[in-house]
């Protein structure tokens, strides 16, 4: 066996490259209660050792980033003393996530409960499962990574009201229509695009209708990736909302 | 430049078998996978691999009984079965444009990566690769064995080189980084929806006749390569989560190879695995063209496609099969989602697999649990991926049962007009 053995040499670059065992970098998480009820909701993050992590958030509160441990966590979401949701994530070195909590509680609901639906959507797609799951409380993980290009900038839109059809953004430059994003179902994001950095509008409409419901400002620039929450607004019946959330690398 | 005419030694067939079958799968399917089975996606691609390597030596033996090379449908002629032969021929066709237009898909998203190109960009490279290689396949050049074995030797390599590389950065956390952990039993799912990528071993059989002493040669050479290329995507499925994290491939799914090349090495990473997969699709796609083509050509002759099919050009090249079939390929790449095509393609190979593994129980003397067990795992699999396109997208379901009905009813119907005005013309 010598080294002119291509995979062998190989194996031996991709070792010498890997050594030096780094502790793992923290994940930076943060919370997005869009829970469409006027109690604060409290989200509690238990590590594997018991450690608890906690975070009380009034609605359409998005927190800061707050640095973690990697590892597996069990997370119980709860409004006063009523538990809605418990479910396990798992939380990768060097990543950033929000959690997302959406939907309408109810009165006396059972933790985490969900149509049958929904339930078969998760046993067969996994973590690619995201229904309105009748509008019931549901918690999910965005992935906040992107991908930075000089002179471009990021975003991504995400549709958290409850009950309403489909939405399409469009997102205006100088007046122009610059791109849009058609169809974002309650509970879905929109891809993440890149555009050119600057001033943009953005007006979301009905899918396929020319009727305005809301209308915002959107600053792109290339340090960061801006993720855009269209929520209802409590205070204005059915209008809806923005939240507004920066990631930097 | 065609080599058509040599034989092909047992180091070729073996980089033809491992590169046909990792030439678009693992680029496209790592993501998806992901997104079902999680922790356990390796579990998936362990799974499916049992009904490849038992998918394989039902080919084999299938090949060295009739001592001729074919695939799926010359065996049920052998057999003398022209309704399932036909069908089954229509379906294979059905596949392999949905396999072209996977690769092609994953070729239009990894090059457009590269050079920071949008929708408009990807699509155009999706057709542009398929618009070149048909005018490849219809200039006479189809058929580059060699280039092929270069381009899927580096391919191999370099995704030998990453799924290591993630290997040596072992973190358990990422398998789950961003999702909820799922249950082992998930990895069988995850299984059933991207079985596509291990299809590309097959298109060995028909080029049997090409291999030296082939009853020697064939059985260990492809059964192998199989063991090789499960192997590579249980690596390439950990490493690749290490580096680039589950949620992340998952997010990224058209080029997840190249996100996590990118965060293994920075933007020579990006540089190689971009190189890596533009060759290994437009490999992939060359070579199944080409089959695609002459497998249609021999279905007509046979007379289950209309003549119209048979037609050659002047290059002896089946050239009305390789304009419609990649055309429509190519149409399908622009217009399709990933997971749709991929699973698609999934339930046509895994219909066949099955098939041929049936035949090959019947034949076989001994060692019948061999395609008895890729029977057992093909039907379970198909069963779950059935369940899966149902439930995520009823709207394609529905296509796909209309697609069946069609090749099983409507094939006769169609076969019988066109016989009939080809008989009313003379």
């Amino acid at each position: 066996m010598t080294t002119s053995n291509p995979y062998l040499l190989l194996l031996m670059v991709l070792l010498l490259a890997a050594c030096g065992g780094d502790t793992p970098a923290p994940v930076q998480l943060r919370v997005g209660e869009f829970l469409y009820t006027s109690d604060s909701a409290r989200v509690v993050l238990t590590d594997t050792e018991g450690k608890d992590v906690d975070f009380s958030l009034a609605y359409a509160e998005l927190s800061d980033y707050r640095s973690l441990p990697p590892g597996t966590y069990s997370v119980r979401v709860s409004i006063g003393a009523r538990e809605l949701l418990e479910q396990k994530i798992g939380l990768g070195a060097e990543g950033r996530y929000t959690m997302v909590l959406a939907g309408i509680p109810k009165k006396d609901q059972e933790v985490n409960q969900a149509a049958f639906g929904t339930k078969l959507h998760r046993i067969f797609e996994g973590a690619a499962a995201r229904t309105a799951n009748q509008f019931l409380p549901q918690l999910f993980l965005q992935n906040d990574y992107y991908v930075k290009l000089s002179g471009k900038g990021n975003l991504r839109v995400t549709h958290l009201a409850p009950g309403l059809l489909p939405l399409d953004v469009h997102l205006l430059h100088g007046g122009q229509e610059e791109t849009s994003f058609s169809g974002i179902a309650y509970a879905h994001a929109s891809d993440r695009e890149r555009l050119a950095t600057g001033q943009y509008e953005a007006a979301v409409h009905p899918a396929g209708s020319p009727l305005e419901r809301l209308r915002f400002p959107v600053e792109l620039d290339t340090a960061a990736f801006h993720n855009y929450y269209l929520i209802p607004d409590t205070a204005a019946g059915q209008r809806l909302r923005v939240v507004a959330g920066r990631t930097t690398q | 430049m065609s080599d058509a005419g040599s034989k092909l030694s047992p180091i070729s067939v073996w980089a033809l078998a491992a590169g046909g079958m990792v030439g678009g799968g693992i680029y496209t399917v790592l993501g998806v996978v992901i997104a079902v089975s999680a922790q356990w996606a390796w579990l998936a691609f362990a799974f499916t691999g049992v009904i490849a390597l038992c998918s394989a030596y039902s080919y084999v033996f299938l090949c060295n009984t009739y001592d001729e090379g074919g695939g799926a449908f010359d065996f049920l002629e052998e057999v003398d079965d022209d309704w399932l032969g036909g069908s089954l021929g229509w379906m294979l066709i059905l596949g392999y444009v949905l396999t072209i237009s996977v690769y092609a898909y994953a070729f239009g998203h990894y090059v457009a990566f590269a050079f920071h190109g949008g929708g408009l960009v990807i699509r155009g490279l999706a057709a542009g690769i398929v618009a070149a290689l048909i005018g490849l396949n219809l200039a006479g050049a189809g058929k580059l064995t060699k280039v092929e074995v270069g381009i899927v030797s580096v391919n191999l390599l370099i995704l030998l080189g990453l799924g290591v590389y993630g290997l040596t950065q072992w973190d358990t956390t990422q398998l789950t980084a961003g999702v909820e952990p799922r249950p082992a039993w998930s990895g069988f799912i995850g299984g059933a929806a991207i079985f596509m990528a291990y299809e590309g071993f097959q298109l060995l059989s028909y080029e049997y006749d090409r291999i030296k002493d082939p009853h020697k040669n064939f059985m260990p050479t492809l059964m192998s390569a199989v063991v090789f290329v499960v192997l590579l995507y249980i690596v390439v499925a950990l490493g690749a989560t290490f580096v680039g994290s589950a949620a992340t491939l998952i997010d990224f799914k058209e080029i997840a190879l190249s996100i996590t090349a990118r965060e293994a090495f920075g933007e020579t990473g990006l540089i190689i695995m971009t190189l890596a997969a533009g060759f290994a699709t437009a490999a992939a796609i060359n070579s199944t063209l080409f089959s695609t083509a002459n497998l249609t050509k021999k279905i007509a002759k046979k007379g289950e496609l209309p003549g119209w099919f048979d037609h050659t050009n002047g290059n002896d090249v089946p050239d009305r099969s390789i304009i419609l079939l990649g055309s429509l390929a190519g149409i399908l790449a622009v217009t399709g989602s990933l997971s749709a095509l991929v699973e698609a393609a999934s339930l046509v190979f895994l219909a066949t697999f099955g098939i041929v593994n049936w035949l090959c129980y019947q034949r076989a003397d001994h060692r019948r649990w061999i395609p008895a067990t890729g029977i057992g795992f093909a039907a379970l699999t198909a069963v779950a991926l059935l369940l899966r396109v149902a439930i995520s997208k009823p709207v394609a379901f529905g296509g796909l049962i209309l697609i069946v009905l069609l090749v099983v009813l409507g094939r006769p119907l169609l076969l019988r007009k066109t016989k009939t005005d080809g008989d009313d013309d003379q």
